[in-house]
């Protein structure tokens, strides 16, 4: 396959998996604190074609607890519904709605990624804690990439002074251990911080530790984008430095920040659940894929419930995709340069 | 064919004048990073009559590139005056140099560096109209489409990515591009280097004609002494920063005096031989 086909067919696998992480209230059969104390640690619910009496649509039955776990209530047949009515949530964090894309009849559970210690839908869950992750990651990125870029073209356009310092600046954040720093910032702060202070807080500090490598990699483009002689020219026809960077310096370096944003993402997004995991992050009942990885510290659980890595999955997948998107991305822009 | 520049009705005098003109730049240097003045210009001072036609020749790295930036202002010198007719330019900043500007155009050497890839010949040859606030959208198309037909392209190749064209198209539009603004005098930085003989010749030819249709001033930036011979009035030797020999430039690569001269007589003469003696592919 060229890169270009591998490029759109992964910027499609992406848009759909931010698609579906945005629409979790639609997607999702239940809301994301929806706890069922009667399904603790329920496997995923099977689902079945064909019972005693022949073939069907697509059916669940009930878990029920028993000395091993959980059997199936084989006496009821729940069928699952398509674009059924269930539990109240809003579009876009806008439009209130009840409609879901798969639901079963109370009071059977469909649980397809199996529930948590709460009895709560893991899928649900999954979907809903996507929405955190992805969000910290690309807002995190965002500041990152802007960040960069006002220090990269400053240090590469007027030099000197600036250069050194902001280049000097940009040595110490990158030796500076930054998950100690953190776990240090944190004991600075309130004990408790809402989960919006919490998430808005987290996007800010992985935003702004990781500008130093990308404004490295923008000021040389911009250096080397300065002396260039078409930018010269345009200088002899009375371009101001505004003009200059605009029309001719940072279209140069979109092709970097393109490919260091589809590097950043799944790593903010991993730093988000690093952070989670360890407690640092967002707090509980609000889910993401790290405080739900969190649950996984207890030995017993790790061995014994194995759809609970359902979010460690996610975050595999998520960062292969980016990974290779900006492997492609790479490659795509180097032969595209030397054509 | 040559053009005789030389009619009574147009010498006005020098329209270019240069005088003691100096610019050194910074190095780092040592193990402990001390700044360093390299002299790339020293004492430089030269003029060109209105019309006529100045050579700087030189080896590499004698300083001819730095005089010529210095003259189209893309870098300051650091002393010496630099006079346009009756105007100061050496030390001129912010509104007066924007108006100064349109006077002197540069053309570079490797046209496929002058010219941002991204542009199309139209964005290119606009450039300098678009920077001085010169006419409307549709106005700037009209004045693109009679630069081109100027300089021997076709107006409707105007939306093509400069990419698209050949090396000798590709300085044609860099010329169609300096001349957008009408100047007075036109800065030819090795802007023949890189091109096959005939293209060479081909845009010398253009640039005569110009000259003659726009009684264009150039400063020739060179080291192909058979083209400079065609093509400049005069000529000024550089090396090392400073000019060592200068005069009409018949007189000049007749009867050399500094030995830099000479050097690149004979070095030019010694390529035309090797060239001559070497059977045809």
């Amino acid at each position: 396959m060229r890169p270009k086909a591998w490029i759109v067919v992964l910027s499609a696998l992406l848009a759909a998996l931010h698609l579906a992480i945005l629409a979790a209230g639609f997607i999702a059969p239940y809301d994301a604190a929806s706890q069922n104390r009667d399904l603790s640690y329920a496997p995923p619910t099977h689902v079945h074609l064909r019972d005693a009496s022949g073939w069907h649509l697509p059916f669940v039955y009930r878990w029920i607890p028993d000395p091993d776990g959980y059997r199936e209530d084989t006496s009821t047949r729940y069928p699952i519904h398509f674009f059924t009515r269930g539990e109240a949530h809003k579009i876009l964090w806008i439009f209130p709605s009840n409609l879901h894309l798969f639901g079963v009849d109370e009071p059977g559970r469909i649980l397809i990624a199996g529930a948590d210690s709460f009895g709560r839908d893991e899928f649900s869950r999954l979907l809903y804690g996507g929405q955190i992750s992805l969000a910290v990651g690309l807002l995190a990125t965002f500041i990152t990439l802007a960040a960069a870029t006002v220090v990269g073209t400053v240090a590469g356009y007027f030099g000197k002074w600036a250069d050194e310092f902001l280049m000097a600046l940009g040595e110490l954040f990158l030796c500076l251990p930054w998950f100690y720093f953190l776990v240090g910032a944190r004991a600075f702060l309130p004990l408790h911080v809402s989960a919006a202070g919490t998430f808005l807080l987290l996007i800010i500090v992985i935003g702004i530790i990781g500008w130093a490598r990308p404004a490295r990699l923008i000021r040389g483009i911009v250096l080397s984008a300065r002396n260039r002689n078409y930018v010269l020219a345009a200088r002899g026809f009375g371009g101001s430095n505004f003009y200059l960077l605009r029309r001719h310096i940072l279209p140069e370096t979109f092709a970097i920040l393109l490919t260091q944003a589809a590097l950043l993402i799944p790593q903010y997004v991993a730093a988000e659940a690093t952070l989670s995991f360890f407690g640092l992050g967002v707090s509980e009942p609000v889910p993401s894929w790290g405080n739900m990885l969190s649950a996984l510290q207890q030995y017993n659980v790790l061995v014994s419930y194995f759809w609970l890595l359902a979010p460690a999955a996610a975050l595999v997948i998520t960062s292969v995709m980016y990974w290779l998107l900006a492997d492609v991305l790479h490659h795509w822009i180097q032969s595209h340069s030397i054509n | 064919m040559p053009i005789d520049t030389g009619s009574p009705e147009k010498i006005h005098g020098p329209l270019l004048r240069v005088r003691a003109l100096e610019k050194k730049y910074w190095a780092r240097r040592g193990a402990f990073r001390r700044r360093v003045p390299l002299l790339a210009a020293s004492k430089v001072s030269f003029e060109i009559p209105h019309g006529k036609t100045l050579a700087i020749v030189g080896s590499s790295g004698s300083g001819k590139s730095t005089v010529a930036r210095c003259v189209a202002r893309i870098e300051k010198p650091d002393s010496g005056e630099i006079w346009i007719k009756d105007r100061q330019v050496a030390q001129a900043s912010g509104k007066e140099l924007m108006s100064l500007r349109p006077d002197v155009q540069l053309v570079f050497q490797d046209p496929s560096t002058s010219m941002n890839a991204r542009f199309s010949a139209v964005q290119t040859i606009e450039e300098p109209l678009l920077l001085q606030h010169r006419g409307s959208s549709e106005e700037r198309r009209t004045r693109v489409a009679e630069l081109m037909k100027e300089v021997a392209l076709q107006p409707e190749w105007m939306d093509r990515g400069v990419s698209e064209f050949s090396g000798g198209q590709k300085q044609r539009i860099a010329i169609a591009r300096a001349l957008a603004l009408k100047p007075k005098l036109l800065i030819l930085d090795e802007a023949f280097t890189g091109l096959d003989l005939s293209t060479q010749a081909q845009i010398g030819n253009l640039l005569l004609e110009l000259q003659a249709a726009h009684t264009l001033t150039y400063l020739l930036i060179a080291h192909d002494l058979t083209l400079v011979s065609r093509m400049a009035d005069f000529i000024a030797v550089m090396s090392n920063g400073e000019i060592v020999e200068q005069g009409i430039a018949q007189e000049v690569l007749a009867s050399p005096v500094h030995a830099q001269t000479r050097a690149l007589i004979s070095a030019a003469q010694g390529l035309r031989s090797i060239s001559a003696t070497q059977p045809s592919s």
